[in-house]
């Protein structure tokens, strides 16, 4: 037997019942067993054409079906499931292809029920998969790292002050709660840095001050980014101060 | 992980026993009824 057979650590049965894992999908044999003179009735009963005797053998397969299907899975409460299944299917069955009355029908559905109930009661069962988790929201930072990218691969004049804003726009991506001055310079910067790259693109001469605009730009940027990280160092500054004083007036140190 | 809780008070092979005499008794005569219903309803 392959190892993923008898060595399976993750089976519902592993470690309790002593069984391998592809036991499990064996639970439901029995009732399928016990089912199976449903099978030629099932196709006498097309032969015959009558609707009644087609449908109560189509209720017993489902029944048993599903309750096979429930029992294999083997997740808590799945046995009662499978019972509840069983109890439902035979009863209609019994009614309709087997043409009892219907308190012929209940008891024989109950019987099923209890049969199952008590063959199954105390089977190893697995909780259920947790929910999956949900879908991280869009980084808002997308749209301009792609505009980014659109400049960097652009127009080469306007290189430096894209490069700035890309480091500008890591440092907002790590601080995402950062507003104020550092993301205005770089709304500001990208817009105005794909209006001359349009421009550029479309035969424009530019003018003599544009390598001064785009060092200030890419200045501008990088100061952004500095006094990002600047604030940060001086919030650690402030923290370990206070632990400092806290560790003093404990008596620490 | 964990073991369904029996709901009936009986020991382990009592209850696997007396369930699959209900499962026999409660899908095989159901089947078998329906089969020979099916059959008298087919040459009736």
């Amino acid at each position: 037997m392959s190892p993923s057979g008898f060595n399976r650590t993750r089976g519902p049965f592993h470690g309790q019942d002593k069984l391998p894992g592809w036991w499990t999908g064996l639970r439901g044999v029995p009732l399928a067993l016990f089912a199976l003179p449903f099978v030629p009735a099932f196709f006498l009963a097309l032969i015959s054409g009558e609707g009644r005797l087609v449908g109560g053998c189509i209720a017993a397969l489902a029944g048993v079906g599903l309750a096979m299907s429930r029992l294999a899975r083997a997740r808590r409460g799945d046995a009662r499931r499978a019972g509840v299944l069983l109890g439902i299917g035979i009863g209609l069955a019994a009614h309709f292809a087997g043409g009892t009355a219907p308190i012929g029908a209940v008891v024989l559905g109950l019987m099923a029920w209890g049969g199952a109930r008590l063959l199954y009661d105390g089977v190893v069962e697995v909780a259920p998969p947790p929910p999956p988790r949900p879908a991280p929201p869009p980084d808002a930072l997308d749209p301009m790292r792609a505009r980014l990218a659109a400049l960097r691969s652009g127009d080469p004049r306007l290189l430096p002050a894209a490069q700035e804003l890309g480091g500008l726009l890591d440092e907002l991506a790590q601080r995402p709660d950062a507003a104020g001055q550092a993301r205005r310079v770089l709304v500001v910067g990208i817009d105005g840095l794909e209006r001359i790259g349009l421009r550029l693109s479309q035969g424009a001469t530019p003018p003599e001050t544009l390598p001064v605009l785009v060092d200030d730009l890419a200045r501008a940027a990088r100061q952004s980014a500095q006094d990002l990280r600047g604030a940060e160092t001086e919030a650690l500054a402030i923290q370990v101060k206070v632990l400092q004083d806290r560790l003093h007036q404990e008596g620490i140190s | 992980m964990n073991r369904n809780p029996p709901s009936v008070t009986l020991s382990a092979p009592v209850r696997r026993i007396a369930g699959f005499a209900l499962l026999a008794a409660g899908i095989g005569f159901t089947g078998l009824m329906s089969f020979v219903h099916v059959l008298v309803e087919l040459f009736d």
